[in-house]
């Protein structure tokens, strides 16, 4: 590249690539040592196929959980579960969740009291009944088309933006986007009643699943493929009731989004040109003419 | 010769400006006490308030119900209807408590009108400011409704995504909030935001209001101040003696001999109209408009009360 048309370059003085020094070369010659120190894709992770897979798991059952939510939305609507009942379900998996975190977690230091936990489930509970008739009037006056749209453009931002490399403490943005697309549903029940297990609901599937999941991955490895592939089932399985076209493009899109979406990660891998390292200045020599007419 | 009888100008035109606005107070005077129009006018005075009332009764039953086709949230609706029909309520007691009082009232009020038109027309505005006085109230209790949702849906769309106003550093930064924070926020932006369109109608309605009787003071306060600021004397002094107001110095030749001197007749040449509107106009507290267009609407848009007629504090030139 420069060495050996050096421009009257004194072979006895050997190039160093300083700039802090004055050399008789010009300030961008570089010898033929021109990119040696140029590295590709130092960092590629080399993917293998089932590790992807199992991973894709996470996403697949948080579509599911959308979908686990939304049938149960649709069932109340239609009166066709009592809030009641439903509340003291709720009130059971939250009891039972809990329980199988601090058993999970080892009962090792906490950084939360059980008082503050407390405090954390009064506040909730309070707060959403009281603002349930306040909620559940909030959407009369607009037409039910935007209401639904509403709700289903902030859950598809609840799926997109969710920390799913980390989800133990939930994302801001994907947390109030669930909670808005479930205000936006809930305010669309029979009573004030059906609003607060509603929302009750969603709090449980959006915001304190994730944690649990989170801490079952870290203790008990093994265990996430079936809760994973459990909640998957759920989801099909309660849109399949409601409606069955629906069941199957949900199964279709779990199916692509776990099987065919990694296969095309790993495909795809050997097409990655990351280049790293110092830069060197290069001189061109070429006639550029050609580009210039 | 400008600047030497500046002083004296400004002085006697002050002087003639006030006797000007004295024979014209009492011209109005003479004119509002025959025929007893005093009394006619507080006849007038209760009715056209009630009327006032009744428009704005109508006009919240308007909004009470769906206005222009809006849909607007029904609770809400009634709460904030109910709370402007209560004190319109109370107002029209207060007028028809008043009324056996306003006769008497006017006939002393008219009796200032000899101390100047300008007088007279300052305690009009101030009457019809008084007669108002409920559109006023109402456009703060708007305002500061709709100021305050403003300013819970703006920090609460910055915790919707993550993020706080960082008020050391003047910027928004991103924070990570507990899960109730989360949660209960998110419940009260959903709540804030279904329940703008309301608020923002109201606010809309009676800022309205307000400004048409804001643009009506504006209009007294500048007449008030065009007549204080005229320099009569002067525009009496250009048309009458144009050689006491001079702008500079005109020469014309008379004879031009070569063996004689020069003859120049020199001639003053007066000041221009508008020049001597200019240079003799009297500073006066005059009110302008304290913000710009762009402020105006930026304060309207967020909910500040705005009062564009403040009074200049200090005498400017």
């Amino acid at each position: 590249m420069g060495a050996d048309s050096g421009p009257g370059a004194p072979a006895a003085v050997p190039w160093r690539k300083v700039l802090y020094e004055r050399q008789p070369f010009p300030d961008n010659y570089v010898d033929r040592r021109f990119l040696e120190e140029l590295r590709r894709n130092i960092r590629v992770h080399q993917y293998r196929y089932w590790a992807v897979v199992r991973e894709t798991g996470l996403i697949a059952q948080q579509v599911s959980c959308v979908a686990v939510f939304f049938t149960l939305w649709s069932y109340m609507e239609q009166g066709e579960l009592v809030p009641s009942a439903v509340l003291w379900v709720c009130l059971g998996c939250a009891l039972l969740g809990y329980g199988l975190y601090e058993i999970l977690g080892g009962f090792c230091v906490r950084e939360r009291t059980r008082l503050a936990d407390l405090q954390s489930a009064t506040i909730f509970l309070a707060f959403t009944f009281g603002f349930s008739p306040v909620l559940k009037t909030l959407t009369e006056s607009v037409s039910t088309d935007t209401v639904h749209a509403m709700s289903a453009v902030m859950l598809l931002a609840h799926l997109v933006s969710f920390p799913y490399a980390q989800p133990s403490p939930p994302g801001s943005l994907s947390l109030n986007a669930a909670l808005f697309g479930s205000v936006c549903l809930a305010s669309r029940l029979p009573g004030a009643l059906h609003t607060f297990t509603m929302l009750s609901c969603a709090l449980l599937v959006f915001a304190l699943w994730p944690c649990l999941l989170h801490r079952v991955r870290e203790r008990a490895e093994w265990s996430f493929p079936w809760a994973a592939v459990l909640v998957c089932l759920a989801g099909v399985g309660g849109l399949g009731s409601l409606w069955p076209e629906g069941a199957l493009l949900l199964s279709l899109a779990l199916l692509t989004l776990t099987l065919v979406c990694p296969l095309l990660l790993v495909h795809l891998q050997r097409h990655k040109d990351n280049i790293h390292g110092p830069w060197d200045e290069a001189e061109i020599r070429e006639d550029l003419s050609r580009f210039l007419n | 010769m400008l600047t030497s009888n500046s002083g004296m100008n400004s002085k006697t035109n002050i002087f003639v400006s006030f006797l000007v606005d004295i024979a014209l107070g009492l011209l109005l005077i003479s004119w509002l006490y025959r025929e007893n129009r005093i009394s006619k006018l507080a006849d007038t005075l209760v009715p056209v308030a009630d009327r006032v009332a009744k428009e704005l009764q109508e006009l919240l039953e308007w909004l009470m119900g769906a206005p222009a086709g809006l849909k607007m949230n029904r609770a809400l609706d009634q709460v904030l209807g109910r709370f402007f029909l209560y004190h319109i309520h109370l107002w029209i007691s207060y007028i028809h408590l008043m009324s056996p009082f306003i006769e008497r009232i006017l006939w002393y009020v008219g009796l200032s009108g000899c101390l100047g038109l300008t007088f007279a027309l300052s305690i009009l505005s101030d009457i019809v400011a008084l007669l108002t006085f409920h559109i006023y109230c109402f456009y703060v209790y708007g305002a500061r409704l709709y100021c305050l949702k403003i300013y819970g849906l703006s920090s609460l769309w910055r915790l919707f995504r993550g993020k706080k106003w960082n008020v050391l550093r003047q910027r928004v930064d991103s924070c990570s909030y507990d899960l109730d924070q989360l949660f209960i926020g998110t419940l009260l932006f959903t709540i804030l935001l279904f329940l703008l369109p309301t608020t923002a109608l109201y606010y809309l309605v009676f800022t309205l209001l307000r400004l048409v009787m804001v643009l009506f003071q504006g209009v007294i306060h500048l007449s008030v101040d065009f007549i204080n600021s005229l320099p009569l004397f002067a525009i009496g002094l250009r048309i009458c003696r144009p050689y006491r107001l001079a702008e500079g110095v005109k020469f014309k030749v008379l004879c031009q001999e070569p063996g004689t001197p020069l003859h120049l007749m020199m001639e003053i040449n007066p000041l221009k109209c508008s020049s001597v509107l200019q240079c003799y106009r009297t500073p006066t507290y005059s009110c302008y408009p304290k913000d710009s267009w762009a402020a105006l609407c930026k304060k309207l848009f967020v909910g500040e009360l705005i009062y564009p007629w403040k009074q200049k504090t200090a005498k400017t030139d």
